[in-house]
């Protein structure tokens, strides 16, 4: 980019944060800290930047700046300085807009090249469909020995529920595709895996690509809507979960079918009564990870939370079970949101997420329970970087084990 | 899936928590909505119930009741005298025995007032403090010779400053600054919510002992801003006695507070506990109206308008700050119900000419008029509306500020509130 370019950009730039900063209730700040207080990354980068700062930053005509700054992709998106903030500003609203003005090309690690896949490939780790297709009947022979007349549903037609898989599970932990296979088995349900445009994330909502946002979306609705299932089983992905409810609202997309939580699922399964259940087959102390992206930012515009279902579930299929504090929608993150696992400040998700190791290292707990595939990447990064004694599970895992098929 | 609740608090300061509590005993189906964090948060935590009256005498009174009886006598449309004498001590007992029995161990003298040191070295008439304040109490009694130490780089809080205001009527105050290099991480900054988490590793409180001891000398009482960890308070002021030999106390800072903020959490997931719905972060702010009885609530969520069904509302909103009233250049608005409060007739009447004179403010007193059972009346003095009843700091006739009544106020009417909505829905069914 030629100077005067740069410099009218930065223009731009200034003009359309100082815009928003009015629009997201930023001349409302009185500086008061409750943000501070409710933001895990407050004290990280060399500028010390802090969420008023940012908004004292933009105020200043120093906009620009703030664009520059590692510090808005180390930001995990929690959008708990938003929640705490007594006089409405959407704090939050500040860093996707900071982000979008970022050209593509620059934004740092590999978020934006994740969204690239997905927008070409049809899922964000380039596996090709003859590969999907390989490990989903790899899994379905290997759960057909405990399972002899489990059958693998790919495209079928008119199927109650479309699912979506985060593309982590093929690619790195294809066993737990049996755990999910068995719980939509042991529910009763119809339902069907795609061949394309199975995955269940969108990282483009991160970087605020909103054309690859869009038309990821499109193109999954309409493979819904071309096999003709009537509902959205959304998998354990909180930002996937949330991208997909926004990006509806934001795009204006009515699809035919609606979208629901898959633990929203699990919750109304065990209502139902289709499932026998042995919670004696998960003895540990186990504590819950309210996903930030299904909890409280999903509550904040208005999108179902899974914050009760989440522990109806829990305390119907596990012994033990502690809460960490705070919770809820007042959780802390898990380190790895808004992008920060593959944004590539590795030094720093580790330093802040200290918050979230003190929270669980106070519960005693063994293991904790994170209903989102995110989530639990960045609880397993905490723990192995602090040496801790806790791991991470699935909230399909415990399910999946509880479950007592008969025979 | 959620069902409708019979009660909806809209307010999340001590008001509506304290209406939420009384809601749940009496067994309703209680769901809360707040602004944001509520007030709590920016106060010290500390309660006060009344310390001046009149106003303008500026005079602490230590005898709190025999203060309400008059104030009781010689103002009926003060949100107390709408409560009556029973009506507050009654909900103040109820309240302060969950709080004395709670992990923050709230200390109080049923009948007297306490003062405290605040991080200003002021000194705060008040009527009960969270239990690692009750040193701070008889600290500030026995002017015994007493340490208060601050932290180098924490900017919240200045020992030097505590000492100076206060050394001529203590001369026993010491003030250190203590250096934390090597104590905590370099990268992170010296502030409050660093600090109190560190206070939570017992290794760290082992290292903060060793680095203090020496500096006691003939120290009784050490006192350190508030930052004594979350939850775990009381565990932690006592580990530092044990390892000290000490009496410890905290001194409250500006907000927002670690004190106020422990209490709100506390309130908080003890409601969510009970299975009552607590919500923030998207305000209430439309409400519909069916003759003279709310029926619905709406919450403009960033992408969903969500309406709420209501059968009984507490408003306890709070004025200007968290948005329970409006102030534009010649009138106030309350929002919700869309009405007009009484002002003075002139802006120039609005305030005193001297900011922090005694009387108060005239514009302080001025908030959302109520009948007997604290439900919204228009000018005219009707009720407006049947099923809502109002509490807390959004109330008219009160200056909270300068009579140090505020929690007090916020704890009796929102008992009351709820109480009264339903006396007369009672009233109304016969």
């Amino acid at each position: 980019m030629t100077n005067d370019k740069k410099d009218n950009k930065h223009l731009e730039d200034r003009k359309n944060l100082r815009k928003l900063v009015v629009d997201a209730g930023g001349d409302r700040c009185i500086s008061c800290g409750a943000c501070v207080t409710g933001c895990p990354i407050a004290d990280w980068s060399e500028e010390r930047l802090d969420p008023r700062r940012m908004i004292r930053l933009v105020q200043i005509g120093q906009g620009e700046l703030l664009v520059e700054q590692d510090w808005i992709w180390q930001c995990t998106n929690c959008g708990r300085c938003t929640y705490n903030c007594p006089v409405g500003v959407d704090l939050q609203a500040i860093i996707s807009m900071a982000r979008s003005l970022v050209p593509k090309d620059e934004s740092p690690g590999g978020i934006q090249k994740t969204a690239n896949l997905h927008r070409t490939i049809s899922n964000n780790m380039n596996i090709e469909e003859e590969d999907w297709i390989d490990t989903l009947e790899w899994m379905t022979e290997e759960l057909q020995s405990e399972i002899p007349d489990f059958e693998l549903p790919i495209e079928k037609e008119n199927a109650d529920f479309f699912v979506t898989i985060n593309s982590k599970l093929p690619m790195y932990y294809p066993s737990d595709l049996q755990d999910i296979f068995k719980i939509f088995y042991a529910a009763g349900v119809s339902w069907t895996l795609p061949k394309k445009w199975w995955e269940g994330t969108n990282y483009a909502m991160f970087t605020g690509d909103d054309e690859t946002w869009e038309e990821t979306l499109r193109n999954q609705v309409a493979e819904a809507e071309r096999l003709g299932c009537k509902h959205m089983a959304y998998t354990e992905c909180g930002h996937g979960y949330f991208a997909t409810m926004e990006g509806y609202a934001k795009f204006g997309i009515q699809p035919k079918f609606d979208v629901t939580h898959v633990v929203k699922l699990y919750a109304r399964w065990i209502r139902e009564g289709r499932f026998k259940l042995d919670p004696s087959k998960n003895k540990q102390l186990i504590t819950l990870h309210d996903p930030c992206n299904a909890v409280r930012k999903a509550s904040m515009a208005g999108f179902e939370s899974i914050e009760e279902d989440s522990r109806y579930v829990l305390n119907n299929i596990i012994e033990n079970f502690t809460e960490m504090t705070p919770n809820r929608e007042d959780n802390y993150c898990c380190s790895g949101g808004g992008g920060a696992l593959i944004a590539g400040f590795k030094h720093a998700r580790t330093h802040y997420g200290s918050v979230k190791v003190d929270q669980v290292n106070r519960t005693g707990a063994e293991m904790v329970c994170s209903p989102c595939v995110n989530c639990y990447d960045g609880l397993h990064n905490l723990a192995k970087d602090y040496d801790c004694s806790w791991e991470p599970i699935h909230m399909w895992k415990l399910l999946a084990n509880a479950i007592v098929l008969d025979k | 899936m959620t069902t409708q609740a019979e009660i909806l608090i809209i307010g999340g300061g001590l008001a509506g928590m304290a209406a939420a509590r009384r809601a749940n005993s009496l067994g309703l189906k209680t769901s809360v909505i707040a602004n944001s964090t509520g007030s709590l948060p920016y106060t010290s935590g500390a309660l006060d119930l009344i310390a001046v009256y009149p106003t303008e005498t500026k005079f602490y009174h230590s005898k709190p009741w025999e203060t309400l009886s008059d104030l009781l006598n010689q103002q009926p449309d003060h949100p107390y005298s709408k409560v009556g004498l029973k009506g507050v001590k009654d909900s103040i007992d109820d309240f302060m025995s969950y709080l004395e029995d709670s992990p923050l161990k709230y200390y109080r003298r049923e009948n007297e007032n306490i003062a405290i040191i605040t991080g200003a070295g002021t000194i705060k008439p008040t009527y009960a403090v969270q239990g690692s304040l009750k040193a701070n109490v008889l600290a500030l009694e026995q002017r015994k010779p007493t340490l208060i130490a601050g932290f180098k780089g924490l900017t919240d809080f200045a020992p030097e400053q505590v000492v100076e205001n206060l050394q001529d009527r203590w001369p026993g105050l010491v003030a250190q600054r203590l250096d934390l290099t090597g104590l905590v991480d370099q990268k992170r900054r010296i502030t409050v919510a660093n600090i109190a988490s560190e206070f939570e590793k017992v290794a760290f409180r082992a290292e903060f002992a060793k680095l203090v001891k020496p500096m006691l000398g003939q120290a009784k009482f050490l006192g350190l801003p508030a930052i004594l960890g979350m939850d775990k308070v009381m565990d932690i002021v006592a580990d530092l006695e044990n390892r000290l030999g000490v009496e410890v106390f905290e001194i409250p800072l500006l907000s927002p507070a670690l004190p106020g903020t422990r209490l709100a959490n506390m309130l908080k997931n003890d409601l969510l506990a009970d299975g009552i719905s607590y919500r923030q972060g998207v305000p209430v702010d439309r409400l519909e109206f069916e003759g003279d009885k709310v029926t619905v609530a709406h919450r403009q969520a960033r992408r969903v308008d969500q309406a709420i069904p209501v059968s009984m509302m507490v408003m306890a909103t709070g004025r200007f700050f968290g948005g329970g009233l409006v102030a534009e250049q010649h009138r106030i608005v309350e929002p919700l119900l869309n009405t007009e409060l009484e002002v003075p007739a002139s802006r120039d009447d609005w305030h005193m000419k001297t900011f922090l004179g005694a009387p108060g403010h005239p514009i302080n007193r001025v908030g959302v008029k109520t009948d007997e059972y604290l439900r919204p009346v228009g000018s005219d003095g009707k009720v407006l509306y049947k099923n809502i009843s109002v509490a807390g700091a959004i109330l008219d006739g009160h200056d909270w500020v300068r009579e140090k009544s505020g929690a007090g106020i916020s704890i009796a009417t929102g008992y009351a509130a709820v109480d009264a909505l339903l006396s007369s829905s009672e009233v109304e069914a016969e």
